[in-house]
């Protein structure tokens, strides 16, 4: 019988590592005319870590949640309201709503996670819509108009005002996230999540306590997307809070994001986030160079026809395509080696 | 208070039978190849523009613009099966439902760069209004609720009674056992994506007197259909058509309760509905 083996820690971690070094060296890279790389980088991040959080619920526990934006949302206005209204610190306004963010979860998961498939997402989507709109609507949050002004997060003045330094935070807690995620998925407890998602029932029958490892991890991810929507308000645009960026769709978005990633793989949710969302500007900077005129009329068309490519040409998700094609490299690295050596005397 | 109560239950069953229209394209897809589409709401925009657009330009009398939305909606159900879905056959199911909301981006783009993006009107089939109950209702609102119930019912009987319909649904069941029963899952997946989009076309067809159509509208149109879809009980046409009726009745009843908060008190009712009955509200 075929026993899974625990894998290797210098294999586990050497994707973190890899990716520690990418993003000491991406402001590096990102100079001079490239500068404006900077917030598209944060924004990155801020989407990875959501969707992470969303890997684990749909990717490993297969539980469906089409109203994360609405946690988003929800943890970027506590934390906003909490640090104009509540005239608390920026960090601890930032606990306040990741706290919050998580008691919601819990409460909502309490609720609808009894239900399956195709009927938790239709709970989850009212769940989304009913946050959004209260960010559209309510006095306390501003409205359609949003909030101005929030106070930044600013570690002492280490990061204040310089994109590089608002780079290296929100990625900081991005790959915290993702190096907890790992050790989470390689550990027995990863591999409960997985029997969830295979069958409920006999994962209940091993005796794993389906709904409340269920909720644990949808209470993570509420609380995930929370931290993230704090990250929005206080480090990406503080200047200005609108509820534009928390809408219906955008749960979608995150959901797309997570497939075109791969769901299966923990680093789905960065690689997804990080694609999907340099795309629109890869087309921008795309048509620019090739002297394409009124590129912003068809850019929307373009992002369409490229994510149907990429789920034609990856069905798995690209992070799974990505090891299919290294794996190849390797064998073909290693056929090579081996003719080198046989033909050597 | 009972004209007030009447009132909300006639307007909730006139929009509800658009949701019901487009949930009964939900069903059609999903009975067919497992697939939740989200470009459905697409469907409708693309009906309604497509007719407003010929019937704007004066040379089309009002039958054949619709006419020509209901063949552009079901030539776009068609492409986007023979584009999207069928490279696509072999994938799971959650890759199908991204790929339509790829799907659903392209199409809202195409209509914004082919008919710009302002709001497009359609004078109603038949004007005038009727009293009903001591409410006055549109004739054009008659049309829509007949629309839902005769769609509803040639659905009901062609999936259970006709040859296409049975294999149809063999299709969902099991592609495989299916094929080796002679029946094409490919041509099953077209026929449905065509039927599906004609049923959008038509109510985007409908809703446009009434409520005018621009190219963003779709989106909220097609999850609202998703919502009566799930609510009654996928895969099942009358189920869908309750679950539209009644979250139309309670979208009007929450909107005359609170104007402000109309979606959350409805979306909270549908939640507590599932709760209530976590298989949908006509699952045995």
């Amino acid at each position: 019988m075929n026993v899974p083996q625990p894998i290797p820690n210098r294999r586990l971690f050497r994707g973190p590592a890899l990716l520690l070094v990418a993003i000491l060296a991406f402001p590096l890279a990102a100079r001079g005319d490239y500068a404006y790389l900077l917030p598209l980088g944060q924004l990155c991040a801020i989407y990875g870590i959501i969707v992470t959080g969303l890997t684990l619920l749909m990717g490993f526990t297969g539980q469906i949640s089409l109203g994360h934006a609405g946690f988003y949302g929800f943890g970027a206005y506590v934390g906003a309201v909490a640090a104009t209204a509540g005239r608390l610190p920026v960090a601890a306004a930032l606990g306040v709503a990741v706290a919050a963010g998580a008691l919601l979860a819990l409460a909502a998961g309490f609720a609808v996670l009894r239900l399956h498939g195709h009927h938790l997402a239709l709970a989850t989507l009212c769940l989304g819509v009913i946050l959004g709109e209260f960010i559209n609507k309510a006095q306390i949050t501003g409205g359609a108009g949003g909030m101005f002004d929030l106070p930044e997060i600013t570690l002492g003045g280490l990061v204040k005002g310089s994109a590089a330094g608002k780079f290296y935070l929100v990625w900081a807690v991005a790959w915290l996230v993702v190096l907890w995620a790992v050790q989470l998925t390689a550990s027995p407890v990863g591999r409960a999540l997985k029997a969830i998602q295979g069958d409920e029932g006999a994962a209940a029958a091993a005796g794993i306590p389906v709904f409340w490892i269920k909720l644990k991890v949808f209470v993570i991810s509420g609380a995930l997307a929370a931290l993230a929507g704090t990250l929005y308000a206080f480090v990406y645009t503080p200047s200005y809070l609108g509820p534009e960026e928390f809408s219906l769709m955008f749960s979608v978005t995150l959901v797309t994001m997570a497939v075109i990633g791969g769901m299966g793989n923990v680093w789905g949710g960065l690689a997804g986030a990080a694609v999907m969302t340099s795309l629109h500007e890869l087309i921008t900077l795309g048509g620019e160079k090739l002297g394409i005129v009124q590129v912003a009329r068809w850019e929307q068309l373009i992002f369409g026809l490229l994510l149907a490519l990429i789920l034609i040409f990856c069905p798995e998700g690209l992070m799974p395509a990505l090891g299919g094609w290294a794996q190849r490299a390797r064998a073909w690295w290693g056929r090579r080696w081996k003719m080198r050596t046989r033909l050597e005397p | 208070m009972q004209n007030i109560a009447m009132l909300l239950l006639v307007k909730g069953v006139m929009i509800g039978s658009i949701y019901a229209l487009i949930s009964l394209g939900f069903n059609v897809i999903y009975r067919t190849t497992g697939v939740l589409n989200f470009a459905q709401g697409e469907f409708v925009m693309v009906g309604g523009l497509s007719a407003a657009w010929a019937s704007g330009t004066g040379r089309v009398p009002l039958a054949g613009a619709i006419g020509i939305g209901l063949g552009t909606a079901a030539a776009v159900g068609w492409l986007v099966d023979a584009l999207a879905i069928r490279p696509l056959r072999q994938a799971s199911a959650s890759v199908q439902i991204i790929a339509t909301v790829g799907v659903s981006i392209c199409l809202r783009a195409l209509a914004a760069i082919f008919w710009g993006t302002d709001p497009c009107h359609l004078p109603p089939l038949q004007p005038g209004s009727v009293q009903l109950a001591g409410v006055a209702v549109e004739i054009q609102n008659l049309w829509m609720l007949g629309a839902g119930a005769v769609g509803m019912a040639a659905l009901a009987v062609g999936f259970r009674w006709t040859a296409t319909g049975r294999a149809m649904r063999a299709c969902a069941e099991n592609p495989e056992a299916a094929r080796l029963c002679g029946v094409n899952p490919g041509r099953m997946s077209a026929l449905a994506f065509t039927l599906s989009a004609l049923l959008g076309g038509l109510g985007g067809i409908l809703l446009t007197p009434v409520l005018s159509m621009s190219y963003d509208r779709g989106t909220m149109l097609g999850l609202k259909g998703f919502a009566a879809a799930i609510l009654g009980g996928l895969g099942h046409p009358v189920a869908g058509v309750a679950g539209g009726l009644i979250l139309g009745v309670l979208e009007q009843c929450s909107a005359w309760y609170s104007s402000l908060y109309k979606e959350t008190l409805a979306l909270a009712l549908v939640v507590i509905l599932l709760l209530l009955r976590p298989k949908g509200l006509l699952a045995r």
